[in-house]
């Protein structure tokens, strides 16, 4: 077992945060590359 | 005939399927980006804790005067129990005022800094570090070893929140987020900036989600003491790809790697194609020798490790297989076009749509997974596979458009392009591919002539600056089926290093 000083409950919720914009963003880019698809065959294919 | 004709047909459907492995690549970025998404969900917060190790920073050091003054003074401003802290700097016989330095800072910070002296240096850094390790491991008081550059800026918190993830016991090493800090800086800069942001920031989240790390960043790995001690208590000195050796073998050793992409690390990046082009080659030549010296572990999953998963396989040899792939891709468009050319446009086209949709999804991410670095890098990103590259893309995406801006040019610059000519540009698309590498290579060629100044920036926002990398690992092929010797080439620093404001 490793002997390490424990102060207190480390505080992530900026992280975990940051990281669910993350899921967020990803949604809104594949969005943007659908966008392009559906122009492209309506319009510009 | 029917023979002949079915021998035609077979090898016509061969070299499509070649050309298609291309895909391969796009598609393996692609789900790598999207993995990213899923790091909100898979990660290692829900096992960190505040745990504040002693921890020795080891610095390796050769003719650092310039910068280790200034890099100690700022670790002692790093947001961790200055008795738990101490900064060994592990001297490579300098022959420059390194010692001087480093001795007035143990005067400066009594018991916070520790001068270890080579006397024989010039051996390469995993030397330098066996020196230091040696040392540390002889008492007990280190419980981690934070591996550091000597030029590289750790913001203050970061520490801290690399060490919380050693509470986990079954975490042997942890890295950091490094950022291209140089200021000011270049058009070089900038695109290793949003390179970072791609191999960094995208690429090691999508790594913590599969639970294997190719990579401990040299700059920033903080090991515990248990795992030092497991991988041998030395780094491996036969390649020059140190971290990824060490990286592979604390996962063999059965601990977990985790990259913290919350900690910040700013470090000064080649602001040249030559000096670009040789820390590259050296990185390069490392991962041929990791790929050959691990063969074993390639596509035979473990239950004790992940680096044998599939997926992992894939990432690898993607980027390690891309210059071949690239070769491969146009001379197989090449000969469909002789044998036949419409075959060889529909599968040119598809290729190219593929390669545009994973270009905007991966990009448009990349802006947005780190929008502080994006904000000074975006165009750097966006031209990331080059002008001519974009082109091709736009034109294989939106033919109808494309044509008619074609016309439109030729037609007010008043002249018409002939049959012939249209088919030259074909086949110049065709073979662009394969093609970029050499054209890259021209970029570092010209960079030291007078007119390489302006010439090489401009060439390298054409040809991309993707195609200069996948030239440097064609590079680091080459040097490797010859035997060349491992040079340590050491990248030039000059300290303008900085945080943002």
């Amino acid at each position: 077992m490793r002997e390490f000083d424990v102060v207190e409950q480390t505080d992530v919720s900026e992280e975990v945060a940051y990281e669910r914009r993350l899921t967020w963003r990803a949604v809104w880019c594949l969005a943007l590359v659908v966008v392009i698809v559906l122009v492209r065959q309506r319009y510009l294919g | 005939m029917t023979l002949l004709h079915e021998l035609s047909l077979g090898g016509k459907w061969l070299l499509v399927c070649t050309v298609m492995i291309g895909v391969v690549p796009l598609l393996a970025a692609s789900y790598q980006f999207l993995l990213v998404a899923l790091h909100s969900r898979t990660n290692h917060y829900g096992k960190v804790d505040d745990h504040l190790p002693r921890t020795a920073i080891l610095i390796p050091a050769w003719n650092e005067e310039a910068v280790i003054g200034a890099s100690i003074d700022r670790l002692m401003l790093l947001d961790y129990p200055r008795d738990r802290l101490r900064i060994c700097v592990v001297d490579d016989a300098s022959t420059d005022d390194t010692p001087v330095v480093i001795q007035a800072k143990m005067r400066e910070y009594p018991g916070n800094v520790v001068h270890m002296r080579r006397e024989k240096g010039g051996q390469g850094k995993a030397h330098t570090l066996n020196h230091g390790l040696a040392i540390l491991l002889e008492d007990d008081w280190m419980e981690a070893l934070l591996v550091m550059d000597a030029d590289v800026i750790y913001e203050p918190p970061s520490l801290k929140k690399m060490t919380r993830h050693l509470a986990d016991p079954e975490v042997g090493a942890v890295t950091a987020y490094i950022k291209e800090g140089s200021r000011p800086g270049n058009y070089m800069t900038r695109f290793i900036g949003y390179e970072y942001i791609t191999a960094q920031a995208a690429a090691r989240r999508s790594q913590n989600v599969l639970g294997v790390l190719a990579c401990l960043a040299g700059g920033a790995q903080l090991h515990s003491r248990a795992n030092i001690e497991a991988i041998g208590g030395r780094i491996d000195t036969s390649s020059l790809a140190e971290d990824t050796f060490t990286t592979f073998k604390t996962q063999l050793a059965g601990r977990r790697v985790v990259f913290e992409p919350h900690a910040v690390v700013w470090a000064e990046e080649p602001g040249s194609i030559d000096s670009l082009w040789k820390q590259r080659l050296r990185w390069a030549r490392g991962n041929v020798q990791v790929t050959k010296q691990f063969r074993h572990l390639w596509f035979r999953p473990d239950p004790g490790h992940r680096l044998g998963s599939v997926t992992f396989g894939v990432f690898w040899f993607c980027l390690f297989l891309l210059p071949v792939i690239m070769i491969l891709i146009s001379a197989s468009l090449v000969a469909l076009y002789f044998i036949d050319f419409p075959l060889s446009w529909a599968t040119f086209h598809l290729l190219w749509i593929l390669a545009g949709l994973c270009y905007v999804f991966t990009t448009s991410y990349a802006l947005c997974v780190d929008p502080g670095t994006a904000r000074h890098t975006w165009k750097e990103g966006v031209l990331f596979p080059g002008l001519i590259s974009i082109t091709i893309i736009t034109y294989a995406c939106f033919p109808r458009p494309a044509r008619w801006c074609i016309h439109s040019t030729t037609e007010l610059l008043g002249f018409h392009l002939t049959h012939g000519e249209i088919h030259l540009a074909i086949l110049f698309a065709y073979i662009w591919l394969a093609a970029s590498m050499p054209v890259a290579w021209t970029a570092r060629l010209l960079e030291p002539k007078r007119a390489g100044r302006y010439l090489s920036p401009a060439i390298v926002y054409v040809v991309g600056y993707g195609p200069l990398l996948c030239g440097v690992t064609f590079n680091s092929y080459v040097k490797e089926l010859r035997g060349a010797a491992m040079t340590w080439d050491k990248t030039e620093k000059s300290g303008k290093v900085g945080m943002p404001a």
